[in-house]
């Protein structure tokens, strides 16, 4: 694959949450068309690397460069990310009462809609767009009168994610911890939904403990963050080893 | 809902038994209101109130539930900046039983101004079967702005239910990084919060007046 095809380039990234330092040197090249998976024990960064992408504002960066589509991403608000077509899946995410699911995408798909000069989306079209997003997370038609994840179970909240994904078609998507908190069916949906969003122009993050999010959505490149660091990168077999084996085996040898 | 004008000398109200009124009180300038309502058997009142701007306003307000069967439906809402004041002073006098109430008062306070809400609600001995319920909630946008809420409750009658809530806080930050990590600028996503916290305090409100309040909303919110 030619350069030109590298969406995402981050180069000795060092960031910190106050005055702790969490990400100590990260480089990580992502490609159109390829998925990422980011393991690693708790407190190894991961959650810190999704939110300095999306750029939040309690991370400084402190060293070392990100680039998106070649673009410096350093400068970026989170809402200019956004429309460059980043996304996040939040780990845990927000409940905002009183804002149904549809007027919080509408907003959105809008706000997309503007920075690309175009009119706000008739309410036809933005209809059907609710309603086969919806459907690729299995979504009943209550879900778009409900508010954002108000009461929503963990489940739910994450089939939400997707279905912001969805409903967003951004070119990188970055998942922190989609997995986390779903029974079986849940992990099923969210797993094949976003399976059923891979193209060869877009790509994926997906940062995740466990193997089993990986039958689902088969990755390129498996990396193992440890102490802010990726110490390992292998192929779709290394989850497996990490589950049978845990992280001692390659931790233990740094 | 009708429109109601406030005297500053004060006014007092009777809803006769079995009638209802709906009222609503705008206040962009300021004063020094008391108002006295009572509410007559399977009456049933509402009101809301909404102050603009940079005022100071006092509203000295007292509801007697006389009848059995009374209902009031009480709103607020003040959109206040600058060196705005506002002091709201409510008591729900539930004075018979099966009588019930239900207030919500939502602030949004700018610049430098403050709000002070206070709030009895008081259950007469033979009031039983009262249903006396009240919140007030304040977002503070900036460092030197205030509010106090203060609800308290008298209540002598035993087979009752009634709550209150009061808080005072401010703009989520998890809430607006969320909105913005979907697209949505920073000032949308401030002026869709104070819109939905608003909200809660307009349910009674007609459609065209909670529309008219969103230059408000956004102007505060910048």
């Amino acid at each position: 694959m030619a350069d030109n095809d590298i969406l995402l380039d981050i180069r000795g990234l060092h960031a910190s949450v106050g005055e702790k330092e969490i990400l100590k040197g990260i480089d990580l090249q992502v490609k159109a068309g390829q998925v990422h998976a980011i393991m690693g024990p708790n407190g190894a960064g991961k959650s810190t690397l999704a939110a300095t992408l999306a750029g939040r504002d309690n991370i400084t960066v402190t060293a070392g460069s990100i680039s998106f589509e070649g673009e410096d991403l350093i400068p970026a608000s989170p809402e200019e990310r956004s429309w460059k077509g980043i996304f996040l899946g939040f780990q845990y995410p927000v409940e905002i009462p009183g804002l149904s699911n549809a007027n919080f995408m509408k907003a959105a798909v809008n706000e997309h809609r503007k920075q690309r000069g175009l009119p706000p989306v008739t309410a036809v079209e933005f209809l059907r767009m609710m309603k086969e997003k919806m459907a690729l997370v299995e979504m009943d038609a209550s879900f778009s009168s409900r508010a954002v994840n108000a009461g929503f179970s963990g489940g739910e909240k994450k089939r939400n994610e997707v279905f912001q994904m969805a409903m967003l078609d951004p070119k990188l998507a970055i998942l922190d911890e989609s997995d986390s908190g779903l029974d079986v069916d849940a992990l099923r949906i969210v797993g094949t939904g976003v399976d059923k969003l891979r193209r060869s122009d877009n790509a994926t993050i997906l940062i995740t403990h466990y193997q089993r999010l990986l039958d689902y959505i088969v990755p390129d490149f498996i990396h193992v963050l440890y102490k802010g660091r990726i110490v390992l990168t292998g192929g779709k077999d290394l989850a497996r080893e990490i589950e049978e084996r845990g992280y001692d085996w390659i931790t233990g040898k740094l | 809902m009708e429109t109601l004008e406030l005297r500053q000398g004060g006014m007092k109200l009777h809803i006769e038994d079995g009638s209802a009124k709906s009222w609503l009180v705008m206040q962009r300038t300021g004063g020094e209101f008391p108002v006295e309502i009572t509410v007559g058997e399977d009456a049933s009142l509402e009101l809301a109130f909404i102050v603009l701007g940079d005022v100071h306003v006092s509203n000295s307000l007292t509801i007697n539930l006389t009848g059995r069967g009374a209902n009031c439906r009480l709103r607020g809402l003040w959109l206040i900046g600058g060196n705005a004041d506002v002091r709201f002073d409510v008591r729900m006098n539930h004075e018979v039983g099966e009588c019930t109430s239900e207030q919500i008062f939502k602030g949004i306070e700018g610049g430098s101004a403050r709000s002070d809400f206070f709030g009895l609600i008081k259950v007469a001995p033979d009031a039983q079967k009262t249903d006396a319920r009240q919140q007030c909630h304040n977002l503070l946008l900036t460092e030197e702005a205030r509010a106090n809420a203060k609800p308290q409750l008298e209540i002598y009658a035993d087979d009752v239910v009634c709550t209150h809530g009061a808080t005072v806080g401010r703009m989520d930050d998890d809430e607006l990084f969320y909105m913005r990590s979907r697209g949505i600028c920073l000032e949308e996503a401030k002026r869709l919060q104070l819109t939905v916290f608003a909200a809660a305090a307009l349910d009674i409100v007609p459609e065209d007046v909670s529309a008219g309040l969103e230059g408000w909303i956004e102007a505060i919110s910048r």
